[in-house]
């Protein structure tokens, strides 16, 4: 009976593992990443901003928030609008619960402090440093997201990449709002690259 | 008497969560906000008479919510965990657990 229940309990645990990565088996998390990355990385850091007047660095802190914003709650309704054209006619609908709530909290804590830190805390570090962090913060930001995805290769697999961007761009010497371009457009493309192989992987093994 | 115990624990595992399917159901159901049929039939690997009625049998229980709905004209089926249903997956996670622990320590 205990070792029934043993089994029972490993194979509930492979199981509840199946349910959190088939939100990911269509590779529309990536694709929706990849093209708000890009987005991002055109709209947050594009020249325009460059551009502004010294007196308006309130106003460009604000539209930074907003389009931080826009394209967080973005990413999520594209994930959706993707998923509902593509994925759930052929293999169901199913409406993700997150398999760490507290991973997700921290993960937004770090993500805030972080956003404020690059707005305001830049003056008390060198461009160095803060691109260092910037990868290391990336870094984790991949691996909480292979726990979260129930241990999704993938993710692991992409994790060193924030902090290879991250010890390019210092060793380069580039300055802190390219090296965070650098490292927004280069994850950008990687997750869409990624993400179109791994919707064709998943169609192919629908078609089987 | 630890053996005792263990076997009290047995008894008060409910056998309505205990059967390998519905567990299997409740296990996915536990792990998103709702699922449809299809989704459910995929993950789970049974057969659709198989899935339907152990569905069933959950819904009867209040264990599963069922709501009906049209996608294009397309009748679909999505399923949640009710209030009653997520505390008798958790009180039966509960309990098997401490069946495993009692019995590892017993050794």
């Amino acid at each position: 009976m205990n070792s029934e229940n043993k089994k029972k309990s490993e194979n509930m645990q492979d199981l509840k593992e199946k349910v959190h990565q088939s939100w990911y088996e269509d590779g529309m998390f990536e694709i929706s990443f990849g093209i708000c990355y890009l987005i991002a990385s055109l709209i947050f850091l594009s020249p325009l901003i460059k551009f502004l007047p010294h007196s308006s660095r309130l106003s460009v802190i604000f539209l930074r928030l907003i389009v931080v914003s826009a394209i967080v709650a973005g990413t999520f309704w594209l994930i959706r609008k993707l998923k509902k054209n593509f994925v759930w006619r052929k293999v169901g609908y199913s409406v993700r619960r997150d398999y760490h709530p507290e991973l997700v909290l921290v993960l937004a804590i770090l993500s805030f402090l972080f956003l404020a830190f690059s707005m305001f805390g830049l003056h008390f570090l060198s461009s160095k440093i803060a691109t260092f962090l910037l990868g290391f913060v990336m870094f984790f930001v991949f691996i909480a997201q292979y726990i979260q995805a129930g241990k999704i290769k993938r993710f692991l697999v992409l994790s060193p990449l924030p902090l290879l961007i991250a010890g390019v761009s210092s060793f380069l010497g580039v300055t802190w709002g390219d090296s965070l371009f650098l490292m927004i457009y280069i994850l950008g493309c990687t997750f869409l690259v990624f993400g179109i192989i791994v919707y064709r992987n998943f169609k192919r093994t629908l078609r089987q | 008497m630890k053996d005792k115990k263990i076997i009290k624990d047995i008894i008060a595992l409910e056998r309505l969560v205990h059967e390998p399917s519905r567990l299997a159901i409740l296990t996915i159901l536990s792990g998103v906000k709702e699922a449809d049929f299809t989704f459910l039939l995929r993950i789970s690997g049974l057969t659709r008479g198989n899935l339907s009625v152990h569905l069933s049998k959950l819904e009867e229980a209040g264990y599963v919510n069922v709501k009906k709905r049209f996608i294009n004209k397309m009748p679909n089926t999505v399923y949640n965990l009710t209030k009653e249903g997520r505390k008798a997956f958790t009180d039966y996670l509960k309990n098997m657990e401490g069946i495993i622990n009692r019995k590892k320590k017993a050794r």
